[in-house]
């Protein structure tokens, strides 16, 4: 509202002086302030949504092009500054450019024809020009695949069919609300597509990682505002402006008086575009991250009318008046207020409403007061209600209540920082530069720090020496290096937690002497988050004798302390996660987990503390601690969780890796359910070159304690569909195992191999089992054929982890996931496509799913890929067409003991998934227990061992809580099967879980199958009355 | 027969059925957005949100009362009337496209208070079902979901679909009855068409723009029902309706009501096809190309007439 004002207000000398002076304070304000104040932050943040601005009011206030798609250009600059930072190592300042005129260039080809329409002639040649183009990059893709950047056709031709339809279509003809739609709509197909895009990372996105400071940022930012203020307004005093506001004002009369309307729109339409799409470079740099649905959303052009809006529209100064409100509201207010949305939602309303006769009568009432006084009057009050709701916002951000202002556990070991460039460890370090980054935007007054390296015994020890520094070499790992250090110590907190300890028990005493042997993770620490030591350190040590309990107590003890003192803390927990190491030389690149199980225990951690459930994670860490040796019983992590109390509500993972064996991760601990979102969003990140813990190629990496007892590996099975035919029919265990129970009972009372192959072996069970595979799979084709799935979708890393989908007809639908069979050696998702038929009728999405095979893999991993299937589905749900909050699962033999796990896994544990994401199952002759086929001829290839069957056995895991199961079997097959079905059964329904039998007489472990190619029978109305039953709601 | 042709002409029939179904599902989601801009030339911002409101509403209902959710439209619709009405008429009639040009501003500017007040509009409805229902994901159960009905082996229909369809149709009759043949109704037309002439005639055009307001908002609670039943719904939902009821009002015409249902069914049949063929993936973007298309050729909407 004050920018039609100032504009008026603003001429001549007074502009110029205004201007010039504030361009000299805003470029004097960095070094002032100090290199990353909070103010610079807010700045950059108002040079950027003033660009934004800029380039809407171009179209909206000059043009009355009322656009709702400019956010098509937040994406595609961002995904464009993605792509050359991330896969061509540009600097980010070359890519800011290059992205400014890529969406340029998408806004040009947006919008010509500038005249003719869809169908007319003028159209035809650039689109033959396009499908010839088109053509030829498919002949090209078709004999060398590494054209094509796409990842897989559909994405490809979808992507290049859109492409050529903007190109032909004339966006400019539109008007009024058709134009504003078809712009959101534009928005909506691209940030779709991009959505598939594999290369942009699909749905996941991607980072634009980089190494410039936020000085440099504010400068390009206040570049960038000055540059499009200035191309703006030369425009408007050009004969093209004028041209401009007659077109705004009236375009007819504009066109009868020779004004090329056309051009002068295209003109416009392409600089907003560009401008849009640099600021939105800008913004990606900062954010380091974007994914599609977030860069291509419509809530982008929501900011953008509220910022030009709440300026004032048409006016050159608006938009940044506008960003100055929009900074104030959306940064300053949402430390005050938990959503700063609704906040924006409510000031929307409050700024046509509230204000006198909205934002329109305000510019009529300053239009007319021609009188000085009465407009300063007007001015005065709208700064004054800024500056106050900024105070007040700022208040509420500073000491009162919240003390803990940050909170980060960082790795102790000084490898990452010795060796930054070693491939396995940079990614920590850029995790603590990420962190440090993220802890000035906290601006504490000090830093808390607890370190396990600080080993005391006697007493509780505190820094107090005000200045300590050095050279350090630390006794493992000298080759490396020598650590120097300087920073400052806060001997005034420290010696007021000196004073209070006795209040948790504990005595403590000060440190204050020169050269005192300070410990390599505080200097690791320190380096890291504190380079130019900005910050004073409160250093306590870490007493062998204090149990994870009292660390966190003295955590809280200091956060007290320091209130007290009116201090703002940041609490640095400084430790690694599990603790075995490597115990030879290995290569920095070459580094792995010492431990088998460590990665996935560590994963459970960082998942827990992801999920933010204190309870939960309290559960988890004695396990945790025993299992994966964690460093020092986790005392840091404890440190943090005392120090934060109840204000700790999840946990956003910067990085994740080993060192020299032994975990190591930068994580930020949330305070606020915003940074607890993005945790969750980002869930733990991985390498690019993670190593699997089990690959293919090397089947003996995880050194089972059956290795010298099974067989020699198979060859890994010939591709997998194939295996049916040629498997060989049976092997025998090469080696009796003679290990087994004393007494020479092998499993339960069965004494040989014979008996319990004789059980179990189900090809032998029926008369002639080609039939039955000859039966599935001619059934396969058929469904097929007829249901048009989406064949071999990955959901993982690994080429076995695909699956089939069988869409369901109408959107929303409930998605059921079938897991096959094959004693978990054999067979793949291809013979098992016809069970999509019944379902699939029935209006419910089936996934099929394929999974790597035994002895490829270990039973761990086959069950980790089921889940793995399980997360990506709820994932990926809804662009599938699918509901997440409705995922069933059934399985059958192998599958159903599959489907078994997938019920009994702690889902919002070591997942970060919703507890109830399998809302229901179904075990189809399922095996519950896998204790026997240790002792069949299925060992060879199944290689179990006592870890595997415990670890693997749904009956050893009957969960807490779970979704109802149903288990069936056919009436005909084996005892063994039976009794497996009816003592899982049992135990489910002891634990207090719902469960239920159904009965199939008649069939046999294959024909039992077949219900599910007719939705009304017994097996498939019970799964969909079992999907109906558990609906939310 | 041969039997690759077979499937082909099962597949078409089957998207051609599907599609038209669902056709009707998304014109009760629309009528509400074609009606608000025909008569009063607003994009309500929040249509998709009061979709969503009036799905909780009857989340609520069921809570207290176990009936059927077909009969929670007898609370859901007079509540989402009253919505629709009191915030015509205390809210947006003060800033309408009509009382921004009196004021001498362009329509383009006209346009923008409306949006801006309907957007902040959207959030708070959001972030008020936030706190209250919290954002777990819900659905209105009810016993028809899976139910078909089977016309040929190989041919069928979801029955709640076909409900839905029903529904609509009926809607739609009665809505053009009562826009042709009632008082009230004609006086909606006439302010529609000339919105400065109508008062001059007699019709009291705030009380008829909240009237119309309360007809469109209370279709939306209907279709929210609909929504709630066939798929679940989260608060932060609204834009997803709000995007589909935008592309059926474009195909069908801008403010045309019978319009509505035309282009439901063209985007119904257009989405399911494009599925069948494509994959699920594929059905969102052939929904928008048909949008743009019918945007690039005829930007007035196929079955609108010009005015």
């Amino acid at each position: 509202m004050l920018g039609g004002f100032l504009d008026r207000w603003l001429t001549g000398w007074r502009a110029k002086a205004l201007v010039g002076i504030g361009l000299v304070v805003l470029i004097l304000l960095p070094p002032v302030l100090g290199a990353n104040s909070y103010v610079t932050q807010l700045l950059l943040t108002l040079f950027v949504f003033a660009v934004f601005g800029h380039a809407w009011n171009l179209l909206a206030g000059y043009c009355g092009l009322l656009s709702f798609g400019n956010q098509v250009y937040v994406g595609i600059a961002g995904f464009t500054m993605g792509i050359l930072v991330y896969y061509g190592g540009v600097h980010v300042w070359v890519a800011l450019p290059i992205a400014g005129l890529v969406s340029a260039a998408f806004a040009y080809l947006l919008a010509i024809p500038v005249r003719a329409s869809l169908i007319g002639p003028a159209v035809l040649k650039p689109v033959a020009i396009g499908v010839a183009v088109w053509i030829g990059y498919e002949i090209l893709v078709f004999y060398d695949p590494w054209w094509d950047v796409f990842g897989d056709p559909y994405v490809r031709r979808v992507m290049i069919l859109l492409i050529i339809f903007l190109g032909a279509m004339p966006l400019l003809t539109l008007e009024g609300a058709y134009f504003a739609v078809a712009t959101w709509l534009i928005a909506a197909a691209v940030g779709t597509v991009f959505n598939e895009w594999k290369l942009v990372g699909a749905g996941g996105g991607m980072r634009i990682p980089s190494s410039v400071t936020l000085e440099e940022m504010y400068y390009v930012g206040l570049i960038l505002l000055v540059f499009a203020t200035w191309i703006i307004r030369a425009l408007l005093n050009s004969r093209i402006g004028l041209a401009l506001t007659a077109v705004r004002d009236d375009p007819e009369a504009a066109g009868t008086v020779g004004v090329d309307v056309a051009k002068v729109k295209l003109l416009a339409f392409v600089l907003s575009g560009g401008l849009t799409g640099l600021a939105a470079s800008l913004y990606f740099i900062e954010a380091v991250s974007l994914t599609p649905p977030s860069a291509f959303t419509v809530f982008w052009s929501a900011y953008f009318v509220f910022v030009v809006v709440a300026g004032g529209m048409g006016s050159l100064s608006g938009p940044i008046v506008g960003a100055l409100i929009f900074v104030v509201i959306d940064r300053l207010l949402s430390g005050w207020l938990d959503q700063p949305l609704l906040i924006l939602g409510l000031a929307s309303v409050a700024v046509i409403l509230v204000l006198p006769r909205g934002v329109i009568g305000a510019v009529d009432v300053l239009r007319r007061s021609r009188d000085a006084r009465s407009a300063w009057r007007d001015l005065f009050e709208a700064t004054a209600l800024a500056d106050l709701i900024g105070r007040l916002g700022r208040r509420r951000r500073g000491r009162n209540g919240n003390t803990v202002v940050a909170a980060y556990l960082v790795p102790g070991t000084p490898l990452p920082l010795l060796r930054p460039e070693a491939p396995g460890w940079k990614a920590l370090f850029e995790g603590c530069e990420a962190a440090a980054r993220s802890l000035e935007k906290a601006r504490p007054d000090v830093l808390l720090v607890y370190s396990t390296q600080w080993v005391a015994v006697l007493d509780q020890l505190w820094q107090t020496r005000p200045r300590v520094r050095g050279i350090h070499v630390d006794e493992n790992w000298h080759a490396f290096g020598d650590l120097a250090y300087d920073f400052d110590i806060d001997a005034e907190l420290a010696q007021a937690c000196i004073d209070q300890s006795d209040d948790v028990g504990v005595r403590s005493k000060p440190v204050n002497y020169d050269r005192f042997p300070i410990d390599t993770g505080t200097i690791v620490a320190a380096n890291l988050l504190n380079p130019e030591s900005r910050w004073p350190l409160a250093v306590a040590s870490n007493n062998l004798y204090h149990d994870g309990a009292l660390t966190g107590r003295l955590a809280a003890l200091a956060v007290q302390c320091a209130a007290d003192q009116n201090k703002r803390v940041a609490l640095i927990g400084v430790g690694g996660l599990s603790g075995a190491v490597h115990r030879r030389e290995i290569d920095p690149a070459e580094d792995s987990f010492a431990g088998d199980a460590d990665d996935h225990w560590n994963r459970r951690l960082l998942d827990a503390l992801i999920a933010g459930d204190a309870a939960q994670l309290r559960a988890l860490l004695p396990d945790y601690a025993e299992n994966a040796r964690g460093d020092m019983g986790m005392k840091h992590l404890e440190w943090l969780l005392g120090g934060m109390g109840a204000q700790w509500c999840g946990a956003y993972v910067h990085a994740y890796g080993p060192v020299w064996g032994s975990g190591a991760a930068v994580v930020e601990l949330a305070l606020d359910e915003r940074l607890a979102r993005r945790g969750r969003a980002r869930g733990i990140p991985v390498e690019a070159k993670r190593r699997l813990t089990v690959s293919a190629d090397a089947p003996d990496v995880p050194a089972t304690a059956s290795a010298g007892r099974a067989a020699p590996a198979p060859k890994p099975a010939a591709p997998a569909h194939t295996a049916v035919a040629t498997a060989p029919r049976r092997a025998s265990v090469a080696a009796a195992p003679a290990a087994a129970a004393g007494n020479g009972v092998l499993y339960r009372n069965f004494r040989t191999q014979a008996e319990i192959d004789a059980q179990y072996d189900v090809e032998a069970s029926v008369e002639n089992f080609g039939i039955y595979v000859e039966f599935f799979l001619s059934n396969s084709e058929r469904v097929r054929r007829k249901l048009k799935p989406e064949l071999d979708i990955a959901y993982g890393p690994t080429a076995a982890e695909h699956l089939d989908l069988y869409p369901a007809r109408a959107p929303d639908a409930p998605l059921h996931l079938f897991i096959h069979g094959g004693y978990w050696h054999s067979l793949s998702s291809k013979e098992f496509s016809f069970v999509a038929e019944g379902l699939a009728e029935a209006g419910v999405a089936v996934a099929v799913l394929n999974y790597d095979l035994c002895p490829n893999v270990t039973m761990t991993e086959i069950v980790r890929q089921n889940r793995a299937a399980v997360k990506w589905l709820y994932g990926n749900a809804r662009r599938l067409n699918c509901d997440p909050d409705r995922i069933s699962v059934s399985g059958h033999s192998a599958g159903g003991h599959l489907t078994a796990m997938l019920m009994a896994t702690d889902w919002a544990g070591a997942w970060g998934l919703p507890r109830d994401v399998v809302k229901s199952g179904c075990a189809i002759s399922g095996l519950f227990d896998l204790a026997p086929f240790e002792h069949s001829w299925l060992q060879p290839k199944l290689k179990l061992d006592a870890g595997e069957i415990e670890r693997n056995s749904p009956i050893r895991h009957i969960p807490a809580a779970a979704g109802p199961l149903i288990v069936t079997l056919g009436g005909g097959e084996s005892a063994e099967f039976h009794r497996q079905s009816q003592d899982f059964l049992a135990a489910w329904t002891r634990a207090g879980l719902k469960g239920a039998y159904l009965d199939l007489p008649g069939l046999n472990h294959f024909t039992v199958l077949e219900g599910y190619m007719d939705r009304r029978s017994p097996l498939s109305s019970a799964i969909l009355r079992q999907i109906e039953e558990t609906r939310g709601g | 027969m041969n039997e690759d042709l077979y499937w082909t002409f099962i597949d078409i029939a089957n998207g051609l059925l599907s599609g038209v179904m669902l056709g009707g599902y998304y014109a009760i989601i629309a009528i509400g957005l074609a009606l608000t801009f025909g008569v009063m030339r607003l994009v309500n911002l929040a249509h998709g949100d009061m979709l969503v409101l009036a799905a909780y509403l009857a989340v609520l209902v069921l809570q207290f009362v176990p009936i059927s959710p077909f009969i929670t439209l007898a609370l859901v619709i007079p509540v989402m009337f009253g919505v629709g009405y009191a915030l015509q008429r205390f809210l947006l009639n003060a800033i309408s496209v009509q009382s921004m040009e009196r004021k001498g501003m362009s329509a383009g500017f006209g346009l923008m208070s409306p949006i801006l007040v309907t957007f902040g509009l959207s959030i708070v409805i959001a972030h008020a079902l936030l706190g209250g229902f919290a954002s777990d994901a819900r659905i209105i159960r009810n016993a028809l979901s899976y139910s078909a009905v089977r016309l040929t082996e190989d041919l069928n229909l979801s029955t709640l679909r076909l409900i839905f369809f029903v529904i609509a149709v009926a809607i739609l009759v009665a809505l053009h009855l009562f826009l042709r043949r009632t008082h009230a109704g004609r006086a909606i037309r006439a302010s529609a068409d000339d919105a400065e002439i109508a008062p001059l005639m007699g019709i009291a055009t705030p009380k008829i723009n909240a009237l119309a307001s309360g007809i469109a908002i209370a279709i939306a609670g209907v279709a929210g029902v609909m929504v709630g039943m066939s798929r679940t719904f989260q608060p932060f939902d609204g834009p997803v309706f709000l995007l589909v009821a935008f592309g059926v009002v474009i195909v069908g015409g801008l403010g045309s009501i019978v319009g509505s249902l035309v282009g439901g069914v063209l985007l119904g049949i257009t989405q399911v096809l494009a599925g069948t063929y494509f994959g699920p993936s594929a059905q969102l973007v052939a929904g928008y190309i048909l949008i743009l298309f019918v945007l690039a050729v005829r930007p007035q909407g196929l079955f609108a007439r010009r005015r």
